[in-house]
């Protein structure tokens, strides 16, 4: 496989676009306009960076982001903060089931927001051996809490019903 | 002579003593199969008998006696399976054919065993050991119970009909052993609320005849305070009892319930070719709910309710012993009625259910296949179908309707009679100045004659609810009774799986009526990739079903590195084979727990690896959620190609030492073959490997081919000599290389 697995000794990564990074390497390689992604966006958000060029195939890979230098490091957190949007929800006002889909009314991190879910069980996903839950709407947006068992007890209320 | 010979039913003692009587003094009948048919094919009973040298029939109805065949004679015994019966034959030294007994299936193993008893009597095994055999076999057979005479519901099976009381009681027993304190606590607190029950009439009665006549204003204060008591302990009480029941309910059904599904992991394919998956799931989730109810529930009410039932009464009698009588007049009317009516409404009911089944069945029938129907404009059929199921049930449930209404109606309609009579006798006797009747003793009695039809009622159906319970019992011990997969080898992890693999004279059959593998002799060496062709039902995957270990009664051997692989433990073996299905399993979970599959034991660089190898992690890095996506969501189900792809991965991570592909390229197009086939190769060096394929093209890396065809190996060896050999397999590589010309030039022409 021709990916390049990136580490501070090998290269680095520099933003140059909203979520697009150049990736020099040491031996003056230059791939531009990289598209970092994780590869796993719930579980281990730090770890497991793929790097995809204009036609989406892997070009690059970095395994850790520990083993970046400090620059690459907040240049792929750059470009995340863009690329990723999941709100963390912080108090759950309202959260009842009405005509087959279910109602949140949320506080979120980034402010208060209303959505629907169409099923608790697909919609509503709690990460096994954590208490992480993630939730989708029916527009395919992501909201998280991050620890369920640290919001308040109206709160709590509201989720088990369809936890 | 008095030996007794087996026999696979049971016997009556003239047909013995006419079997006996054709023995010889000095060879005696070792063993019988009585099959349930003539030689003219006409029902009837008729026995092969045989003693250590001669074998014959002997007809138990009419008497006849067949030629008696000495076993020095005997050239070959041939059992030719047949349609719905099977005839056995026996051709003899001088080469002449003899038809000798008829069976059906039901002795069919029996008949086959003949076949071993007599080649290991005259490669001179000794008749003892060739009895033994037998003797094994028959265990097997046997259909009936020994004891009861009662047929079981598989042969070798003991009998539900003799164990049934202690065995499943102690069996259940031993689940609720843990809840014992709970039990025996909440017992005593029914008993508690049931005194209480009692208490209030009496009060009333001390109300109406005393305090209110008399005008106790402070007495009726008393008399209140202690009603209102009474009711706050009572209730809180059962409100208590209630948790509790449920909380220890809740405990045993959970113990089942794993116990069954743990069960279930290790019940061999045999059992789950029998028995449904669907009712498997319906023992595990429902049946367990059912017991529950019975253990819990009416255990604990057997005990409440016979005592509610005696408290009444002996309070009745003590209050007065005229007035009881009159009372409990419609209390045997109610009871039979009751039970009448059970009987009657049960089969309404199981109508009802039946109908309603049969609409959902259109429905899952016709809901998912709605791209059919509209494609051959069926939708009126549909509809009319499914108006007619509705129309079905709605006819039954409108009847049964009628029945269903009147009972209540009836039975309530009794016990307002009842206390009509009281207060008719009871009024009569007050107003004569009876001086041990009172205006308060009537209203309590009439209280008392109400409560008592429920400990009747519930005695008169506790037999259907022990009867759904002893249903659900048997079909939950079914599974737990159930043999699980042989593991002789446990423990033995010293087989290197990645060694030569040989199949010896081996044969199967699933069910006993047609063998599915004849005499495979197959040799695999290390490194091997072997491509295993053939047309559909030819036994190529029963094949791969053996070596899998998923079936282990087969005739022969199957060996690994020189080893027996039913004496390798089974975990192990297994874990050592990497199998990718046609249709791969995907879980609902995410991508990365699917190709890990549940196993904590390897980290994630691995996994990315092993998706690497298998062609899956390029399309996964396209997933929004990467690895973390969920399978069988929206968005994310992949396709036919990409899930076969995770199917790969999942087998490699396991590093398996053998490789199993069946028809793993068979449903996707060619492109996406092409990346399957990639990642296979990936794969396969340095492994063994096992191809089933029907397209030809899978096999390019082959160094072996075997055409298995009807049960046979018909042709093996490398793609070269068979092409040479022009036999099956080059015949199947010209009919596939000319509908692949067809197919190119097809395409030539639309460009």
């Amino acid at each position: 496989m021709g990916r390049i697995y990136i580490d501070k000794y090998v290269g680095t990564l520099e933003r140059t676009d909203l979520y697009f990074v150049k990736l020099t390497l040491k031996d003056g390689t230059v791939h531009e306009n990289l598209e970092p992604r994780r590869l796993f966006p719930f579980t281990n958000p730090n770890m497991y960076i793929t790097l995809l060029d204009k036609d989406e195939r892997e070009l690059g890979f970095v395994r850790d982001l520990k083993e970046l230098d400090d620059a690459s490091v907040k240049a792929l957190e750059d470009c995340f903060a863009e690329y990723y949007l999941i709100p963390r929800i912080t108090r759950i006002l309202l959260c009842e089931e009405k005509f087959g889909s279910i109602k949140w009314e949320v506080e979120t991190d980034r402010g208060s927001i209303a959505f629907r879910i169409r099923s608790r069980h697909s919609d509503i996903k709690k990460l096994y051996g954590t208490n992480r839950i993630i939730v989708r709407d029916t527009n395919d947006n992501r909201y998280e809490i991050p620890d369920y068992t640290k919001l308040d007890a109206h709160s709590l209320h509201m989720l088990f019903s369809y936890l | 002579m008095d030996t007794t010979f087996l026999v696979n039913q049971k016997l009556s003692e003239a047909q013995l003593q006419a079997i006996r009587s054709l023995e010889n003094e000095n060879e005696p009948v070792l063993f019988a199969i009585v099959g349930d048919i003539s030689h003219k094919a006409k029902y009837g009973k008729v026995a092969l008998l045989a003693t250590c040298s001669h074998l014959f029939t002997y007809d138990l109805e009419s008497g006849e006696v067949s030629r008696r065949f000495a076993l020095e004679e005997i050239e070959e015994i041939l059992t030719k399976r047949m349609y719905g019966n099977g005839m056995m034959r026996v051709r003899l030294t001088d080469g002449s054919v003899h038809d000798l007994f008829r069976f059906t299936f039901a002795v069919a193993a029996l008949c086959d065993a003949v076949r071993y008893y007599v080649t290991q009597i005259r490669e001179g095994d000794g008749v003892e050991n060739a009895v033994k055999m037998m003797e094994s076999v028959y265990d097997k057979m046997l259909s009936v119970c020994p004891r009861c005479g009662r047929t079981l519901s598989a042969p070798g099976v003991p009998c539900i009909h003799c164990m049934k009381k202690g065995r499943l009681l102690k069996k259940l027993g031993g689940y609720l052993k843990p809840e014992v304190a709970v039990l025996i606590l909440s017992v005593l607190m029914s008993v508690i609320t049931t005194s209480l029950a009692l208490t209030p009439p009496l009060l009333t009665k001390t109300l109406v005849d005393e305090v209110i006549p008399a005008k106790d204003a402070n007495f009726l204060f008393y008399i209140v305070l202690a009603l209102v008591g009474i009711y706050f302990v009572r209730y809180g009480l059962s409100g208590v009892r209630g948790y509790i029941m449920r909380a220890a309910g809740n405990r045993v059904v959970a113990r089942i319930r794993r116990d069954v599904y743990e069960k279930a992991q290790h019940l061999p394919m045999r059992f789950y070719d029998k028995t449904s998956t669907g009712a498997v799931i319906n023992r595990i989730s429902s049946d367990t709910t059912t017991i529950q109810a019975f253990m819990l529930r009416i255990t604990q009410e057997v005990v409440v309710q016979f005592f509610k039932m005696i408290g009444i009464v002996i309070v009745m009698l003590i209050l007065n012993p005229k007035l009881t009588l009159f009372s409990l007049v419609p209390v045997p009317i109610v009871a039979i009625g009751s039970r009448i009516f059970r009987k009657k409404i049960a089969p309404f009911y199981r109508r009802i259910w039946r109908r309603s089944a049969a609409v959902t069945s259109v429905l899952t029938d016709t809901i998912p296949g709605i791209r059919v129907i509209k494609s051959f404009t069926n939708e009126k059929n549909a509809t009319d179908r499914f108006g007619a199921c509705v129309e079905e049930w709605r006819v039954t449930d409108t009847k049964a309707g009628k029945i269903l209404n009147a009972y209540p109606a009836l039975v309530n309609c009794l016990i307002a009679l009842g206390s009509v009579i009281i207060w008719a006798m009871g009024g009569t006797l007050v107003m004569n100045g009876s001086s041990d009747i009172s205006v308060g003793l009537l209203v309590s009695f009439i209280s008392y004659a109400t409560m008592f039809y429920e400990p009747v009622n519930f005695f008169a159906n506790l037999s259907d609810s022990m009867q759904s319970a002893m249903a659900s019992t048997e079909r939950i011990m079914d599974i737990l009774d159930a043999e699980p997969e042989h593991d002789f080898g446990k423990g033995n992890k010293n087989a290197n799986i990645g060694g030569r693999i040989e199949f010896k004279n081996v044969n199967f059959s699933f069910d006993r009526t047609k063998k599915v593998l004849k005499d495979i002799n197959l040799v695999i060496e290390p490194g091997d990739v072997v491509g295993i062709v053939g047309t559909t039902g030819s036994g190529k995957s029963t094949l791969i079903n053996l070596l899998l270990r998923y079936y282990d009664h087969y005739e022969g051997q199957i060996t690994v590195d020189g080893v027996d692989i039913r004496d390798i433990d089974m975990e192990y073996y297994r874990s050592n084979i990497g199998y990718v299905q046609q249709e791969p399993m995907m879980f609902h979970d995410t991508i990365y727990n699917n190709i890990c599959y549940g196993n904590g034991e390897f980290s994630v660089d691995e996994v990315i690896n092993a998706a690497d190898i298998a062609n899956a992690h390029e399309f996964i890095v396209r997933q929004p959620d990467g690895y973390d996506s969920v399978l069988g969501e929206r968005g994310t189900d992949l396709s036919g190609g990409e899930r076969q792809r995770v199917s790969i991965a999942r087998a490699m991570l396991r590093n398996p030492k053998m490789l199993v592909f069946d028809e793993a390229t068979a449903a996707v197009d060619s492109e996406t073959e092409r990346l399957i086939q990639d990642a296979i190769e990936n794969m396969i060096t340095g492994r063994t490997t096992l191809m089933i394929a029907h397209r030809l093209s899978t096999l390019a890396k082959a160094n072996k081919i075997v055409v298995v065809d009807n049960g046979h190996i018909l042709e093996c060896g490398t793609p070269q000599e068979l092409m040479e050999q022009k036999g099956k397999y080059y015949k199947l590589v010209q009919i596939q290389s000319m509908s692949d010309q067809i197919a190119e030039s097809r395409r030539a022409e639309r460009l």
